[in-house]
């Protein structure tokens, strides 16, 4: 997708494919003390549109990050591009005292487009989505992020992620950018918390 | 149940995109919502969504899909460089707001949409309930139950790390903790 190769659209594998993946690893495991991160062109020349015309790569197609959660833990996140549409597992582990809890899934558009399962040491746990669980594996978490809307529009609560929110990401993937751009580690500011 | 929520999409098309894949089936499928308007490039493009998707009207400029009465929330599914300008008209109008992620092309733009959004609920606070629940697609954007099982499960099993002692949310009630047991 040419419009995707072109960072001033806002949309990259970092900005849209990093942000979702860290936003998820902020929203499991809590905000961040700081980060470094490496982005990348693995595949720097590639062919893009309908003529499938081959151009150079100007935007990173790889990130690593690594940073600090609470309490000294210690998070390491890779997103990598560049992979063919059956081929792009998403899979997070965390390491506790007692075993390992790994949220699994994956899709073509990055894993917030397809359905995640939950292991807790090594056994597939059964979790109730609800109201989305018969929809269609792209549907079910725009439903979900629906439904949730519904309910705040109709309770007047507020559980959907806000402008507010969107800030603080954009600002944690301005500083990954930073950090790659610079070598240098990025305190947390402005971060979703 | 109440009359249901009008939503509006803008970037429906009848032949491909995520509108089509994602966003009409759960419309059709979450119960007190319905898909009210589509906006596409152009009318005959807008027509052919509407008529795909069974819906009454179909607009070539978003704008007034937006000031369209019967749409209570504005879905924006196009390019991320039209954002800003929908964004805006929407939050003028006083509608509640689904933009997909990313909300703005960087981190100006996204903030200047954040103070816009703020300043939409501060003045329209009549006409706006709905100003709090602006959202994007991003941190909701898979299953809410899978998230809320995965954090209760982490908060017990790692109840005696010192992440648990930082843990920023608060403790699992005993009643909780019951419920998570069986994980």
């Amino acid at each position: 997708m040419a419009f995707a190769e072109d960072a001033e659209n806002g949309a990259t594998l970092v900005t849209v494919q990093g942000a979702h993946t860290i936003d998820f690893a902020i929203a499991v495991l809590g905000p961040w003390a700081d980060l470094n991160a490496l982005a990348t062109t693995q595949y720097p020349e590639v062919q893009v549109g309908d003529l499938a015309k081959p151009q150079a790569r100007t935007i990173p197609d790889h990130l690593l990050v690594q940073a600090r959660g609470a309490a000294n833990v210690a998070i390491s996140i890779e997103v990598a591009g560049g992979r063919p549409p059956e081929a792009v597992p998403f899979r997070i582990e965390v390491t506790g005292e007692d075993g390992d809890l790994v949220p699994e899934g994956g899709a073509m558009r990055g894993f917030q487009s397809g359905k995640l399962t939950l292991s807790l040491r090594g056994e597939l746990q059964h979790v109730d989505a609800g109201e989305v669980a018969a929809m269609s594996t792209e549907a079910a978490n725009v439903a979900a992020m629906y439904a949730a809307l519904r309910t705040d529009i109709v309770s007047e609560t507020s559980t959907t992620p806000d402008f507010d929110h969107a800030a603080h990401l954009a600002k944690l993937i301005h500083d990954v950018l930073s950090s790659a751009r610079t070598g240098l580690r990025k305190k947390a500011e402005g971060w979703p918390a | 149940m109440a009359k249901a929520l009008g939503v509006g999409i803008i970037g429906a098309s009848a032949e491909r995109g995520w509108a089509k894949l994602a966003h009409v089936p759960a419309i059709q499928q979450v119960a007190g919502l319905e898909v009210a308007a589509v906006a596409s490039g152009s009318q005959a493009k807008a027509d052919a969504a509407a008529k795909a998707f069974g819906v009454k009207s179909g607009y070539a400029d978003g704008k007034d899909l937006i000031h369209d009465p019967s749409v209570d929330i504005v879905t924006i599914a196009v390019k991320v460089p039209d954002h800003r300008e929908l964004v805006l008209a929407a939050l003028g109008a006083g509608k509640h707001i689904y933009c997909e992620w990313p909300l703005g092309r960087n981190l100006a733009e996204t903030e200047e949409l954040a103070r816009a959004a703020q300043f939409a609920r501060f003045t329209w606070p009549s006409v706006c309930r709905r100003a709090s629940t602006l959202c994007f697609c991003g941190r909701a954007s898979w299953s809410q139950k899978l998230l809320s099982v995965a954090r209760l499960a982490l908060a017990f099993f790692l109840r005696r790390s010192p992440l648990a002692r930082r843990w920023k949310q608060p403790w699992p009630s005993r009643k909780t903790r019951r419920m998570v047991r069986p994980l």
